[in-house]
């Protein structure tokens, strides 16, 4: 009998013990969604004791890290946001799928040129801005998928929803960031803009023109070189 | 130049499965083709890539290691009411750590206890804390406590000039919950990496027996004790970290942007009362 329960001991503390190996995935992925470090504590803390209580619906051998991103998406879904919210965002006009052929070779060139060279940190300060901005779906999905490095299965198990959704959730939100960093690096002179014929020109232009940092930061250029 | 979409399409909507290792082989063989001789589409594969790594760099954070204490604490405290077969009736009550630390500490407490006692209360536990946190500041302060420098100050306003050379204020802690206890002297102490630390020392008088305590007040922006051994509980509204170290009961709180560390010869409930009341304000 005692060695039974002893037996049943190590087989918890074994779970828990691997449940916390997750521990600072979980963390970095409830920052960015909670956006609030205590919110995040709890967040993590309400995720790990559910996959601890519900240790017995997990199936050995199948991958406890998605398992556990699956109770820290729903638990954050249940408990922070009140659902609607994000809707506006999702159907308004930010979310039309950007022409993929947006910028040139050499544009994308400076922007990943400036990415890894001296202007890095601004670079990244931008990456981290435009991520925190994203609707929480794409946000979560991109997250899931360039970060952790889930698979379109394990993302589509921990969102609930089909494979299709996260393709398609996944290209629009990197393509956000894609362009939020290009706005960025455009009004600070990092890259210089394309002469694009046509839509994406008008498109681009149009965004610069409510992007009112960018406005500025141009306005401020013009008068630096007159 | 005019990316070439003609040729670049189908290719297009494969780049992203491509680098997130959803395509199969053939597939894969075909994009790179496309990749290699195409230039837009190759920048776009390396955009992509270099943005991808600056995401990792972002989101990838080490949980601080008193909100690993915390989680292993409160994990801790689950599986002995899981033990205990209270899962039902205590579960309403789970739902916030804030709620939950009086219990995770106990739970924590007789961990760190017990396994004093050479009794393990939980096996397998002592594997789960392994490897976390730095405490070599934690023995620095008990290694100053056992072994005292003399007090440089005996007058408290002297003692609380110290708050320049640490840079947050240093206020002497009357305790009145240990009436017993006088004020000996504070000293400036150097630390690690070119912080300081004030230590106040403190002596409790039993009739003829006499235990020191000392107080080490620091800026806890700039120093940050670690001990991921200590067992995260409340005292009253106060969060404290308690435990043993070399033989000495330590106990480590924060509060009003100051960090406190007792070092004491008594037991770690004491050490535990006494840091939660240093602030005086």
């Amino acid at each position: 009998m005692s060695s039974l329960t002893t037996e049943k001991k190590k087989k918890v503390d074994g779970f828990a013990d691997e449940a916390v190996s997750h521990l600072d995935a979980l963390y970095g992925v409830a920052c960015k969604l909670t956006r609030n470090p205590a919110q995040a504590e709890d967040l993590v803390q309400d995720t790990l004791l559910k996959a601890l209580r519900a240790r017995d619906q997990f199936h050995a051998g199948t991958n406890l890290k998605a398992w556990l991103f699956r109770i820290l998406t729903n638990t954050f879904i249940n408990k922070y946001r009140r659902g609607g919210l994000e809707r506006a965002v999702l159907e308004g006009p930010d979310a039309d799928p950007l022409v993929d052929g947006w910028v040139s070779a050499s544009t994308m060139r400076q922007l990943r040129d400036a990415e890894q060279q001296a202007l890095l940190p601004i670079v990244e300060g931008e990456v981290q801005r435009a991520l925190d901005a994203l609707p929480t779906e794409f946000k979560l999905a991109v997250m899931l998928c360039d970060v952790e490095e889930f698979s379109y299965e394990e993302i589509a198990q921990i969102m609930g929803c089909p494979i299709g959704t996260v393709m398609s959730r996944l290209h629009r939100g990197r393509k956000l960031l894609q362009r939020s960093l290009y706005n960025h690096a455009l009004a600070l002179g990092i890259v210089k803009g394309d002469n694009v014929a046509g839509s994406s020109t008008e498109f681009m232009q149009s965004q610069n023109c409510t992007n009112i940092a960018a406005f500025r930061a141009r306005k401020a250029n013009k008068q630096g070189a007159a | 130049m005019i990316p070439n979409s003609c040729s670049c399409k189908p290719t297009i909507s494969l780049l992203e499965p491509l680098l997130d290792g959803a395509l199969d082989p053939v597939k894969t063989l075909e994009v790179e083709d496309h990749v290699a001789a195409c230039e837009v589409c190759h920048e776009r594969l390396a955009l992509d890539r270099a943005m991808r790594e600056s995401l990792k760099k972002n989101v990838r954070i080490q949980a601080p290691s008193n909100v690993r204490d915390r989680m292993l604490a409160a994990l801790t405290a689950q599986n002995e009411i899981d033990g205990e077969g209270r899962a039902k009736r205590d579960r309403g009550m789970l739902r916030h750590w804030r709620t939950l630390l009086p219990l995770a500490s106990a739970a924590a407490l007789a961990l760190a206890w017990g396994s004093a006692a050479r009794q393990p209360v939980i096996q397998g536990s002592t594997d789960m804390r392994a490897g976390f946190g730095n405490d070599e500041l934690l023995r620095d302060f008990v290694a100053q406590h056992s072994r005292p420098l003399p007090p440089e100050q005996t007058d408290p306003m002297q003692v609380q000039k110290l708050e320049r050379y640490i840079g947050v204020p240093v206020r002497i802690p009357h305790f009145k919950q240990a009436q017993n206890a006088h004020f000996v002297g504070g000293r400036l102490v150097p630390l690690h990496g070119g912080e300081r630390a004030a230590m106040l020392q403190y002596e409790l008088e039993h009739g003829s027996n006499v235990q020191r305590v000392t107080i080490f007040v620091y800026n806890p922006r700039n120093v940050q004790v670690g001990g991921a051994h200590l067992a995260p509980r409340a005292v009253g509204t106060t969060e404290v970290r308690v435990g043993q170290t070399d033989g000495y009961s330590v106990a480590v709180t924060q509060q009003g942007g100051i960090g406190y560390t007792i070092a004491s010869d008594l037991d770690p409930e004491s050490s535990a009362q006494l840091v939660a009341a240093a602030d005086p304000e």
